[in-house]
This record gives C-alpha cells, structure tokens and sequence, in this order.
C-alpha cells in the first residue's frame, strides 16, 4: 500500500484534483468581474459596388460590396487576467424582403456578411500571434511590462477599408437597402466559456452600448462610361 | 503475477470490474453526446487554422442545440465536409437566410481566405445540419495527447503494454 507507485498515482491524482478546481475558480472568476464596453462612433464613410471576381479563386464575376467605415470604440473593460484574445468583427446586416417564397416581417437581417475583423491579443498571448519577430517585438514593447493591457481595447479607425468584400448567394447586391453595420465581440479566455456580446445586460456585465450604424443603402453598379465621378455615396435613412 | 489466474473467480470479477469501467466511460461519453446533440461533443484541435485562440492539442467543449438563438455569425462551429471524416474548427463569416437552410459561410481566423476551397465540390455554402456543434468552452493543451497519439501510431500499442504492465505488476 506503500509502494512508490501508490504514492505518484495518489500525487498525480491530487495535482489533477487541484488544477482542475483552479480551472474552475478561475473561470467563474470572469462572472464577478463587470464590462461595460461602448462604441462612439460606428458609420460608412464611403460604398462601391462592383461586379467582378471578388476573390482572385472565384470562378464567376459577381456584384460585391466595397463598405469602408469610420470606428471609435473603447472595449478595455473587456480585458482581464483571464482575456487570451478579442477578436473582434464589424458585420453589414440587411433583411431579405422574401426567403423562398415566405415574405419575413421587415426587421428580420437575414443576411449578415462579415466586412471587417480584428485580433486584439493580450500582452500574455502575445508569443502566440502569428506575427514577425519585429512586429512581436513592438507588440511587447506596447504593453511595457504590464501583464494586463486594456488600453489595447481602444480602437479608432478612420476611413477604413474592408477586409472582406461581400456577396450575396444570388449574385446581386446592389441597390440593397436597409443595410447596417453592427459590432461585436468574442471574448476568448485562457480558461473557462468563450462569449459574445450580449443582447441584455447579465448582472454586472453591461451590453455593448452603440454598436449600431444608420441605415444606408447600397449604390448601384459603378458603371464604366462614368469615370472615377461614378464614386457612389451611401444614403442615409433615418 | 500468476496469481490473479489461479484463482478463477478473482480474474472472473476482475474481468468484470474492467467491463464495468469501460462501459461508464462509454455511457458516460454516450449521455454528453445526446445531451449536448453533438456526435462529438469534445473534440481536440488539429490545425492552427485557428490561432492565437485555439492552438493544436486544445480540448474544445461543443453546444449542438440552438435553444436561445440560432448559429450566427461569428460563432466558432465545427463542422465536417461532406464525405469526409476530419472535423474544421472555423468561425461563422456569413449567413444569408433564416432556419435550418440557411447558408453559412465559415473562414478560419488564421486563414486569409474563407473556406471556399475546403467544402466539396460544387458546395458553396454549408447549411445548418453540416454543423456538428459550436464551441462553447476550451481546455488548453490537454488533448495533445491524441495527437501524439494518432501521428505516433507507434506510441498506442506501447501506452498499452505499459498500462497492462503496472496493472499485472501492481496484483503483487
């Protein structure tokens, strides 16, 4: 009962027991502590719709959406001892009027289409970015020592261009109205559950507050004929 | 170390203790899938299409019912091509519609293209029933143990003989 084998089973079985009681204290840790992210400023600074390839393997032209946008958004209360990454991502949103043949009530958006993504790594993740050497240099350097960065949470972003131009599955998408830009967030811990923004504010975690762009309204095809004046601009309704 | 065979009715309920552990295991495996409606409710990490989130050797918890809310975009959903048995961990990029023929579109975070080229051929989007679960939790680096084991077949049946060994040896 003695026998050295006894005693790394039962120490083995004891270091299991605790990381995995520390595991769990951590990760309810992420429940006490509050959030209250806010976004500024969230709107289109400029719209083009092309019909081309939208990406360099597609097999047919389509029409896609080039949606640049300005940001202004303070997302540092989501950052905490337990925040691996936010990965965060600005979706363009607009309801169909009919889905085969079903008309929907006009403020369903079935169509979400991401334009716009971002990784905001905290300064203990940071060896994990997929970035350069001197890129991960400067990445540290910013932090400056800190093991929990908020600041990293602010982003301002100015006349930015799209990462991702958008389709839709029948091919067109000009002329589409009732388009908006939403944020969101997915907060990534080291341990523990994954989240998102939420619709409601849950004990002491605030929803995000703005987030919400205008309706605009997607220009029609650029055509040709016009010149670099056939710069669309987006419409505003209100 | 023959003593456990010479007693019949030791090694009989021996044999029959080692049945009882597999089969909890088993059901206990068996009860998460229906309760989470995943075929696979814990998966490990394979490729680091995925980093910095999730890195090779993660253990990853899935959520296959849609009780609240539908999957939307920017969910991280695991999903198998049609026809094939690797399982993709990527996020949600688009949806156009509503329901379960809804089309989505998935893109790895540390990819720079969507996943196009991944689904099969003439498949442009995946529908709802293609998902096999979102995630909903992780552990890190537990699950690298089945990777080493699945790129070291060597290792398997080695593992084995060594457990075999201390649980003969320990009967002492």
């Amino acid at each position: 009962m003695y026998s050295s084998l006894v005693r790394i089973q039962n120490t083995f079985g004891f270091f299991t027991t605790v990381a995995f009681v520390v595991a769990a204290l951590i990760a309810a840790s992420d429940f006490v502590t509050p959030r209250a992210p806010v976004v500024n400023v969230l709107k289109t600074t400029n719209l083009q719709v092309v019909r081309g390839r939208p990406h360099y393997y597609s097999s047919k032209k389509e029409e896609y959406a080039i949606i640049k946008f300005t940001l202004d958004a303070d997302l540092s209360s989501l950052f905490t001892w337990n925040t691996k990454q936010l990965f965060v991502y600005i979706t363009a949103e607009w309801p169909s009027t009919s889905v085969s043949g079903t008309t929907l009530p006009s403020n369903a958006t079935s169509n979400q289409a991401v334009i716009w993504d971002t990784i905001v790594t905290s300064p203990s993740a940071d060896h994990l970015a997929n970035i350069g050497p001197i890129a991960l240099k400067k990445l540290r350097k910013s932090a400056a020592g800190k093991p929990i960065d908020p600041s990293r949470g602010k982003i301002t972003l100015k006349n930015q261009r799209p990462k991702y131009q958008i389709t839709h599955p029948s091919g067109k998408i000009a002329e589409t109205e009732d388009v908006t830009l939403r944020l969101h967030y997915n907060v990534q811990p080291w341990v523990g559950v994954l989240t998102w923004n939420q619709n409601a504010d849950y004990g002491l975690w605030k929803q995000l507050s703005g987030g919400l762009s205008k309706k605009f309204s997607l220009p029609s095809l650029k055509k040709k004929d016009e010149g670099k004046k056939a710069k669309a601009r987006g419409i505003l309704v209100s | 170390m023959l003593s456990g065979l010479a007693n019949p009715r030791q090694a009989a309920a021996q044999l029959m203790n080692f049945g009882l552990i597999v089969s909890t295991a088993f059901m206990m495996w068996k009860g998460l899938s229906v309760i989470t409606d995943s075929p696979s409710p814990i998966v490990v990490v394979l490729s680091g299409s995925m980093e910095p989130a999730f890195q090779r050797g993660d253990l990853l918890f899935l959520w296959n019912r849609n009780i609240l809310s539908e999957t939307s975009v920017g969910e991280i959903v695991v999903y198998n091509v049609k026809d094939k048995d690797i399982p993709i961990v990527h996020r949600v990029v688009r949806k156009f519609g509503i329901g379960p023929k809804a089309k989505l579109l998935t893109k790895g975070d540390n990819n720079l293209s969507d996943d196009t080229e991944l689904y099969a051929r003439g498949q442009d989007y995946l529908v709802r029933k293609d998902i096999i679960g979102s995630v909903v939790g992780f552990i890190p680096f537990v699950g690298y143990v089945t990777i080493m084991l699945s790129e070291h077949p060597w290792l398997k049946p080695v593992m084995l003989g060594m457990m075999g060994l201390v649980v003969v040896l320990q009967r002492e």
